[in-house]
């Protein structure tokens, strides 16, 4: 069996493929228990994000039936009106809706983040932001995506360099390298992207986004 | 006026003003899941500054300045 710093590599941890000593063995689980409350919601996140990409394609067809439908839900962006096509992800304080308006007689699509209106930032900027607009809805989709990957990345840095320093907090001048990386693995492996439906992702298309 | 209140979880009354704030504790004084916050990092709505192992902090003026009270 390897050994490092004269210890036995034998501790497995979830989704890292090294194995740990005894002494990042107990600073690991000394440390994830301060971050898990973060690595939890980030879970949950990446799982939103997933679902999303996922649901591209329906996603894109969905937007040809809206009109169809008679009970179309309506919000207000200042002085916009927005339909609701559908919630991209909805959680007790913040939902991300898919959403659609005519403009001089051209389909228009959003994606806008809708907080609770009962908190401190809602009530300061507003219930309702546009995150994005498009003509193109699946150009929209597609960078809304995108946008969502790039944030989960800052998430991992975030959850890392927490970890990072609650290790040298706690354990100095060891050196705790491998307990970092078996941090950053495990987050990383939420994010692996999964096989998405070609569908969606198969068509270039030109037209600008408006971030 | 300032109307931010420091988050519960880690201040009492006898320690000073804090400069900087966790995402953890930017979301719970801006009253949004975390991935709001980093997503207005993402998209440049807020600033964020990193400590020296890599963690964000968020500037109790840049919070003060999305909320309006500043």
């Amino acid at each position: 069996m390897i050994k490092r710093n004269g210890q036995l590599c034998q501790h497995n941890v979830p989704d890292y493929p090294g194995r740990l000593t005894d002494a990042e063995f107990i600073a690991y689980n000394k440390v994830f228990p301060l971050i898990e409350d973060s690595f939890n919601h980030f879970s949950i996140a990446t799982n939103s994000v997933k679902t999303v990409e996922n649901s591209l394609p329906r996603l894109i067809d969905s937007r040809l039936s809206l009109f169809d439908n008679e009970e179309v839900t309506t919000i207000q962006q200042h002085e916009t009106q927005w339909q609701i096509i559908e919630p991209l992800v909805k959680n007790p304080r913040t939902e991300l809706l898919f959403c659609k308006r005519n403009v001089e007689g051209k389909d228009e699509f959003a994606i806008i983040e809708r907080w609770d209106e009962n908190s401190p930032l809602a009530q300061a900027q507003g219930a309702c932001q546009v995150q994005m607009t498009s003509n193109d809805a699946r150009q929209l989709l597609q960078n809304f995506v995108s946008g969502e990957r790039e944030t989960l990345q800052l998430w991992v840095e975030d959850i890392t360099g927490t970890a990072q320093e609650k290790l040298d907090d706690q354990f100095p001048h060891q050196d705790l390298e491998r307990v970092v990386a078996a941090i950053s693995h495990r987050c990383m492996k939420q994010i692996e992207a999964e096989k998405i439906t070609a569908h969606a992702q198969s068509q270039n298309h030109d037209r600008p986004i408006r971030v | 006026m300032e109307t931010l209140t420091p988050p519960k979880v880690e201040t009492t009354n006898d320690q000073p003003e804090r400069l900087a704030y966790t995402i953890r504790e930017a979301a719970a004084l801006l009253g949004v899941e975390y991935f709001s916050i980093y997503r207005l990092i993402q998209r440049r709505k807020i600033r964020a500054c990193r400590a020296l192992r890599g963690k964000f902090l968020i500037a109790r003026a840049e919070l003060l300045r999305l909320l309006n009270t500043e």
